[in-house]
């Protein structure tokens, strides 16, 4: 399997008080925009999408949409620490999820090296995207390339 | 009304879901799809794939139980009703099983969360639907093409709905297809020589039916012409 593990775009810092409902940024959206254009110059085909249900995430998970001829799903599991549960529902070939710091870079840790602990070394940007490779079970992973946002504009 | 607001249908969603958790109403079942399908409609008018895929699968989980509803709502001979009864409160508990395989808190959660539909972009998605119909309404020789029409009908009919515009031509031309699939299904469901002469009288209604669907088409593709420009 190739997962793309893909960071929110850049949202507002309103509400405060209700972190779920933060809404992308004008900017935030426009720069992503770049960043799936640049997703598909590399060739990015995806058979199945996996979004937090935390507006932010469905906001950029919406624009990633294109690049997705499989189906789209939301997933409780992408708003919260990563555990079982999420790695039994990534079935396919090119599958992406797209959800939040610091449970993302934990994902990764979990994957690649078999725990989630030493997640803050993956620090995905706002946009980003973390390219790993192999079988999603904890530490049976390589990762491929990590994207910054801002090469992703360029290749777009 | 330049924005259209998803909440009415949303709460229809939240209420049948819990009158189909306590099994005490036979019409739980319709209004959950309804419900799902009208949402569906409103995702699409504004220009969203996301909770497509999820809430299509969460309506046909309750398709079987929905059509024992409809069956049974239609009063069969007696040992037939007495079965399909039976089989429908076995499908209501396999129906609450499979439910908790989809995550449906956060399905409502990312519905209320999303923004109201601009009218202006509503209006684009009807056409794009007028024209579905038209394609899927050019030849309709079997069942699963009247199937497929009565498909487009509800979803457009749905549309115009949401923009608050009369939409009862449609819903008639929806209804009338509904009716030979529903003899369709009826026939499916009933078996053994009890159900013999159910399933012959349900075979005589589609061949009538069938007539009176291409009928109403007929009378309202102008409409639909009209929507499609």
């Amino acid at each position: 399997m190739k997962l793309y593990v893909i960071r929110h775009a850049i949202a507002a810092d309103e509400p405060r008080n209700d972190d779920p409902k933060r809404p992308l940024t004008k900017e935030g959206r426009e720069k992503f925009e770049q960043v799936v254009k640049g997703l598909d110059a590399l060739g990015v085909k995806l058979d199945r999408l996996l979004h937090s249900p935390w507006l932010r995430a469905v906001q950029t998970a919406e624009l990633l949409a294109p690049l997705a001829k499989g189906e789209l799903h939301v997933s409780p599991h992408l708003a919260e620490p990563p555990r079982r549960e999420l790695l039994d529902e990534l079935e396919g070939d090119a599958v992406a999820v797209v959800g939040h710091q610091p449970w993302l870079g934990e994902l990764i840790a979990l994957l690649l090296h078999g725990s989630a602990d030493g997640g803050m070394r993956y620090e995905l940007k706002k946009g980003g995207v973390a390219q790993l490779e192999g079988e999603p079970k904890p530490g049976a992973m390589v990762l491929q390339q990590l994207l910054a946002p801002k090469v992703l504009r360029k290749l777009g | 009304m330049k924005v259209i607001r998803a909440d009415r249908w949303l709460n229809e969603l939240e209420k049948s879901l819990r009158s189909l958790r306590r099994g005490d109403s036979p019409e739980a079942a319709h209004d959950f799809r309804v419900a799902i399908a009208r949402l569906r409609v409103w995702l699409d008018l504004g220009g969203w794939r996301l909770l497509d895929d999820d809430l299509r699968a969460l309506r046909q989980s309750a398709a079987r139980l929905r059509n024992f509803d409809a069956q049974l709502a239609e009063q069969p001979p007696g040992l037939l009703a007495a079965r399909w009864r039976r089989q429908r409160e076995h499908e209501r508990r396999a129906f609450l099983g499979r439910l908790k395989a989809f995550p449906v808190a956060a399905m409502l959660a990312v519905l209320h969360e999303l923004p109201p539909v601009p009218r202006r972009e509503a209006k684009k998605a009807v056409a794009k639907l007028a024209r579905r119909a038209l394609e899927d309404g050019h030849h309709l020789k079997s069942v699963e093409e009247l199937h497929v029409l009565r498909r487009d009908l509800r979803k457009l009919r749905y549309a115009q709905e949401w923009l608050e515009r009369d939409a009862e031509r449609l819903s008639e031309a929806q209804d009338a297809a509904g009716k030979v699939v529903d003899a369709k299904v009826a026939i499916d469901l009933s078996r053994g020589p009890a159900a013999r002469e159910f399933r012959l009288e349900k075979r005589f209604e589609i061949g009538t039916a069938r007539k009176k669907a291409r009928k109403r088409w007929r009378s309202v593709r102008r409409q639909v012409k009209g929507l499609a420009r």
